[in-house]
């Protein structure tokens, strides 16, 4: 490969049908990364629900408590109080105090866990605001390692930070936990007669719903996504199916025509001595040229069309879930596209 | 390496191309059409061919056969004393690149270039690297072939003359042991051939092997050798 040579032919890029070529393959390529955007977020809705308590919450319209427990997969079962938190302000942080029903679920990063009475287990970050409503709330945050040992109030209540967990691990926020006790000695007087219960793991939801049914007791889900997540999950992948076919019957005929409008100068090429190897490479590299120009374009405009989207999404969806850029999703299609262009090209230059 | 090698060993008697019962067939409508049908040709340095047939005749065919443009359907191509049939595709590239000058019919420039890039083509394909001495010395080139002050021209600014000597000028770039012609001179007036042809005449002096076709009878004044072919069988030489 030489760099003239090559500068000699990208120098040929500025024509007509590269330029529709480009046009219409940056549209097709921003619906498929909308779509991937998507399905990114679908992803990591459903291993937020799979990591958080409130993904394993369920309401039951039933007091028979020894029912609930009687199933190996409910490991918490009480009136339905302990779903809700008591909220105060401490130093300018919102802070919310949450039962602690599943002792498995916090990951202890400093101190220790609930002992005594009157022990509270802190995030390791805090936020300024209750919910983190986007990125840039989470890089603001107060590291509670500094409070060890001192006390939270309102007041009324104090409370011993004995520790501090790892919320990021488990998309919290401002979520304090303390025994179940000592919730129960808080001044909570608005709930109703139902009762909730927790189950050991996300992936046994079903189970237990079954279970609920066939016992008649009616429920539902603390955290419900409802019919709009059945559409994200299943409609995004049909449509990129669709556009990744149309893109690759598109790229193949822009190959064929563009390796004959060139045919001019592949045979000025090979008339001077030009290997076979190094046209097609030349040529990849001319073909792959124009696929990257419309992926980022198409890049640009999906990130515009996500940051547009995403403060709606926010508050569709779970609060404390971070909608993010599927880069590794793109990078492989990026490289699979361009893999797919240049065995094409390849074929049609030996032709 | 090697050609330098055979040139020298193999070729006593200055025979570079050697051609023994080459034809070439061409599939058209499920039949064989023999476009050209040779028993045995030789061509030597430092003389001056020309080929001479009517149109269709095969000159095209025998010439792009020689320049390793095209295969041969069956026979012998030895060209530097090898077997071209031992070669592989980067060894006739490398061939082409170094030591055949290719000037074709109707130039075969390209337009989106500047005619001095176009004779530098070679020259970077050849992957050298001293870029500016050679640029240079095609501002030299230029000059010796009368248009200066056109080397940043782009060909479709440049008169049909000017065309032709760009085209031969890019077939010398590389300093080849072999040139081939196809009709340099076919659209040009009585000066500018004169021109090309005396250029030509000049390199086979200095030893190269300069193979033309051509429909002009002035190619004779210049030709050591006359070929003439007719129906892709040579008739005379
Ligand atoms: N690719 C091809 N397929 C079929 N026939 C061809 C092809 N190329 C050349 N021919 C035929 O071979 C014959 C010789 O062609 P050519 O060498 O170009 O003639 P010339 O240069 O003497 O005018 C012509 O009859 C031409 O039609
Ligand atoms: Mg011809």
């Amino acid at each position: 490969m030489n760099n003239n040579v090559l500068k000699y032919i990208l120098n040929k890029i500025k024509n007509r049908n590269n330029i529709t070529f480009i046009i219409i393959n940056t549209i097709l390529i921003t619906i498929v990364f909308v779509c991937l955007i998507i399905v990114r977020f679908t992803l990591d809705y459903n291993s937020a629900l799979s990591k958080n308590l409130l993904g394993r919450t369920l309401v039951v319209y039933t007091d028979n408590l020894d029912l609930l427990r009687s199933n190996e997969h409910v490991i918490f079962a009480g009136v339905d109080k302990y779903r809700f938190s008591y909220g105060f302000n401490f130093n300018n942080n919102y802070i919310s105090l949450m039962p602690l029903t599943d002792n498995n679920y916090i990951n202890i990063v400093d101190g220790h866990g609930l002992i005594n009475p009157g022990d509270v287990v802190c995030p390791k970050r805090l936020y300024p605001y209750e919910y983190p409503l986007d990125e840039s709330n989470f890089k603001e945050f107060v590291n509670t390692k500094d409070w060890l040992n001192k006390s939270i109030s309102n007041g009324t209540y104090t409370f011993n930070i004995v520790g501090t967990y790892n919320n990021i691990l488990m998309d919290e926020a401002n979520i304090c936990y303390i025994s179940i006790s000592d919730f129960d000695k808080l001044d909570i007087t608005s709930y109703n007669n139902n009762s909730m219960i927790i189950i050991d793991n996300h992936k046994n939801i079903n189970s237990v719903k079954s279970f609920l049914t066939s016992n008649n007791i009616g429920y539902t889900e603390e955290f419900n996504a409802g019919d709009e997540y059945l559409y994200l999950v299943t409609i995004p992948p049909f449509i990129i199916s669709i556009i990744v076919i149309i893109i690759l019957a598109i790229s193949f005929n822009f190959s064929k025509k563009s390796i004959n409008n060139n045919n001019k100068t592949i045979g000025i090429l090979r008339a001077y001595g030009e290997s076979n190897n190094n046209i097609t490479k030349y040529y990849i590299c001319y073909h792959s040229l124009l696929l990257l120009i419309s992926i980022i374009i198409s890049l640009i405009i999906s990130i515009i069309i996500y940051e547009l989207v995403k403060p709606y999404l926010y508050e569709f969806y779970y609060y404390n879930l971070f909608i993010r850029i599927p880069i590794l999703g793109i990078i492989i299609f990026t490289l699979l596209y361009i893999l797919y262009i240049s065995l094409i090209t390849k074929h049609f230059i030996n032709k | 390496m090697n050609i330098d090698n055979n040139r020298d060993g193999v070729c006593m008697n200055n025979k570079i191309i050697e051609l023994e019962n080459v034809k070439k067939i061409y599939k058209v409508d499920n039949n064989d059409f023999i476009a050209l049908n040779i028993n045995n040709i030789s061509f030597e340095k430092g003389k001056f061919y020309a080929i001479i047939g009517h149109s269709g005749s095969g000159k095209s065919t025998l010439l792009q056969i020689i320049g390793l443009i095209k295969d041969k359907t069956n026979g012998t191509y030895k060209l530097f004393g090898k077997n071209v049939d031992e070669m592989n595709n980067n060894e006739k590239a490398n061939i082409r690149n170094k030591n055949i000058g290719f000037m074709f019919q109707d130039f075969y420039l390209d337009e989106d270039i500047k005619a001095i890039e176009n004779v530098m083509l070679p020259y970077y394909i050849s992957q050298k690297k001293d870029y500016k001495e050679k640029q240079k010395s095609i501002y030299q080139m230029f000059n010796e072939f009368n248009i200066t002050g056109k080397e940043l021209n782009y060909p479709k600014c440049l008169s049909t003359g000017e065309k032709a000597r760009v085209s031969l000028m890019r077939a010398l770039i590389n300093n080849p042991d072999i040139i081939l012609a196809d009709e340099p001179t076919g659209n040009l007036d009585k000066d500018n051939e004169k021109m090309i042809f005396e250029k030509l005449k000049k390199y086979a002096s200095e030893g190269k092997c300069v193979i033309v076709v051509s429909h002009s009878s002035e190619v004779s004044e210049y030709a050591d050798v006359i070929i003439r072919i007719e129906k892709g069988i040579i008739t005379y030489e």
